[in-house]
């Protein structure tokens, strides 16, 4: 409850919690709001500027760009989170037991993880997805990998240091098992930073992913997902900037979101990690 | 300082651990996945007997173990293998635009460094002032802007409608100065955050309101007492920094036209021509795992309280 405090006194978590909320309300009420279908062509309305009727304009083939950037929020909100998803399914576990229990475990899940990073996000989601074809399925996987050495690195270091606290040593001095002494007393406490990172994760799988929408090897046309719009705004871009601005802003506002409530939480439930502004002296 | 040494001969060998575990991992990747390697790594508009010859070149009838025997003993040698698209050796051809990156990234982490470490001590120093909230806002702006965006918006803006600078290509000095900024911005952006925290951290410590009280003026006790101890996580972001720079080369020299490997990656990637994505991840990989030992030795260079 101190949390929530903390977080409702936080003007910047707010303001990300709200673009959020928004985004979720024009994915889900897209086709309540428009009247257009996000891949209806019309050739004979193509790259006209903002007006009463298209409201952000139409892109190269006459499509109404507010509508597709409307249905593109549930593409980049669904990778951003099911990315996440598989990062966190992988990465939680792989760390905990390489912090919980060491040695060769830890050895092994820690190479594993340089070995990933090593591979650097983008290249290894690139590569993927060159490999396994380009889909929205494979761009998701591709995005999910490269989240999982972020988390296994995190929780290790919580695990690492919680596995030496005396409730722990008081635990297992009570006979409790290992399963046990994880589930109930190890990963409950080592979920606040990875509950802060997870938010601060699912931003940046929607800007990789959009990366490789604008490279040209991520979610395919005529699917409307912002990194691929701006992507093929780009050749217009002397002639009608608004093609590749408006996708850009989306892409921007979601990635700031998701910065903001990041920040926001980690402030609220983890005073201790915060780099906001303490007394001093 | 024998537990130092130790400890970076510690990880010299870790490093090579992680380097073989990459080069298995690219090797399964384009192996064992689903497709045909040979005519994977061919291209896909290689003839018949193209792909017959790399099946053959490759031994892809042998079991794996001695193919990869086979890749990573030419790897050590120096080979990568010949590319699809040109023909050429695969090492040529990143050899080849390797400096183009490198200068790119350079130039970008010395931007980053300079603008981003004095941006967060100004930050911290005017802590709720204006500024400060100046600087933190833009700061923000600026780790949540797609690099490509940015880069894109800047054209429009020095090329475009001022014509001061070249909006892609190489050929003139200045060419250089949009790719950079854009590759620059985020690393600026990330520094002065933990610059800002780093020294709001150090400002706070009993040390300096001893040197205050000793009458010593504002710049030598934030620059000598906080800036100097602050340095270590500024350092570590920043070295680290310059290994993403390589990454999210990628994207910027894509959309200035950059001939360097990032752009080469993507060409490759479209092409499907793998020998040549194949070398470039060995490479970048290598490129990381160096950087990595460098930040290790540096923090017993920069910081005399540090022994393994």
């Amino acid at each position: 409850m101190r949390a929530w405090r903390r977080f409702r006194h936080h003007p910047p978590a707010l303001v990300g919690l709200g673009i959020i909320v928004t985004f979720l309300v024009l994915a889900f009420a897209a086709p309540l709001i428009s009247p257009y279908d996000p891949n209806a062509q019309d050739l004979s309305a193509a790259i006209q500027g903002p007006s009463g009727s298209h409201w952000l304009g139409t892109d190269q083939l006459g499509r109404d760009i507010a509508t597709r950037l409307m249905y593109g929020t549930r593409v980049s909100l669904l990778i951003g989170v099911l990315a996440v998803a598989i990062g966190l399914l992988v990465g939680v576990p792989l760390g905990v037991v390489a912090g919980y229990y060491g040695g060769w475990a830890d050895m092994a899940v820690s190479r594993f993880a340089d070995m990933l990073f090593a591979f650097t996000s983008i290249l290894l989601a690139l590569t993927l997805v060159a490999v396994l074809g380009v889909s929205l399925q494979n761009v998701i996987i591709a995005v999910g990998i490269s989240v999982v050495p972020v988390i296994v690195r995190l929780v290790r270091s919580s695990v690492l240091s919680l596995r030496e606290e005396p409730f722990v040593e008081a635990a297992r001095g009570l006979g409790a098992s290992d399963l046990r002494i994880i589930v109930r007393h190890v990963f409950r406490n080592a979920l606040t930073p990875v509950l802060v990172h997870a938010t601060l994760s699912i931003g940046v799988s929607i800007l990789l992913a959009a990366g490789l929408g604008f490279l040209g090897l991520g979610v395919q046309s005529p699917t409307a997902e912002w990194g691929t719009m701006l992507g093929e705004g780009r050749q217009f871009i002397f002639s009608a900037p608004h093609l590749t601005a408006f996708p850009g802003i989306a892409i921007f506002l979601a990635i700031l979101a998701f910065n903001l409530l990041g920040d926001g939480l980690r402030d609220a439930l983890d005073p201790r990690m915060s780099t906001a502004d303490r007394p001093t002296g | 300082m024998k537990g130092t040494a130790a400890h970076i001969v510690r990880t010299l060998l870790l490093s090579l651990v992680t380097l073989f575990g990459v080069s298995v991992l690219i090797f399964l990747m384009l192996r064992v996945l689903p497709g045909d390697p040979a005519r994977v790594l061919a291209g896909l508009d290689a003839s018949a007997e193209q792909v017959d010859r790399i099946r053959a070149e490759l031994g892809l009838d042998e079991p794996l173990l001695s193919q990869y025997w086979a890749f990573i003993s030419g790897v050590l040698q120096g080979d990568l293998g010949v590319s699809a698209r040109t023909s050429r050796p695969v090492a040529l051809e990143i050899f080849a635009r390797m400096p183009a990156t490198l200068t790119l990234a350079v130039v970008a982490t010395v931007i980053g460094s300079v603008v981003g470490v004095a941006a967060g001590v100004v930050a911290a120093v005017r802590r709720n002032s204006v500024v400060d909230h100046v600087i933190s806002s833009v700061a923000m702006m600026g780790v949540s802007m797609p690099v490509y965006w940015l880069g894109l918006l800047l054209i429009l803006l020095f090329a475009v409608t001022l014509g001061w600078l070249p909006a892609a290509g190489s050929d003139e000095p200045l060419s250089i100065v949009l790719p950079a900024a854009t590759l620059g911005a985020f690393s600026t952006a990330l520094v002065s955050r933990m610059t800002r925290a780093s020294m709001l951290e150090v400002l706070g410590q009993d040390f300096i309101r001893t040197a205050q009280a000793k009458g010593a003026p504002p710049r030598t006790v934030i620059i000598r007492h906080g800036l100097r101890n602050a340095f270590i996580p500024i350092l570590t972001v920043i070295s680290l920094q310059f290994g993403a720079l390589l990454g999210g080369a990628v994207l910027t020299e894509t959309v200035f036209g950059w001939p360097g490997i990032g752009r080469l990656l993507v060409d490759s990637i479209a092409a499907r021509d793998f020998a040549v994505v194949q070398g470039l991840v060995l490479v970048y990989a290598l490129l990381f795992v160096l950087l990595n030992v460098f930040v290790d030795v540096l923090y017993v260079v920069v910081d005399p309280r540090i022994r393994y």
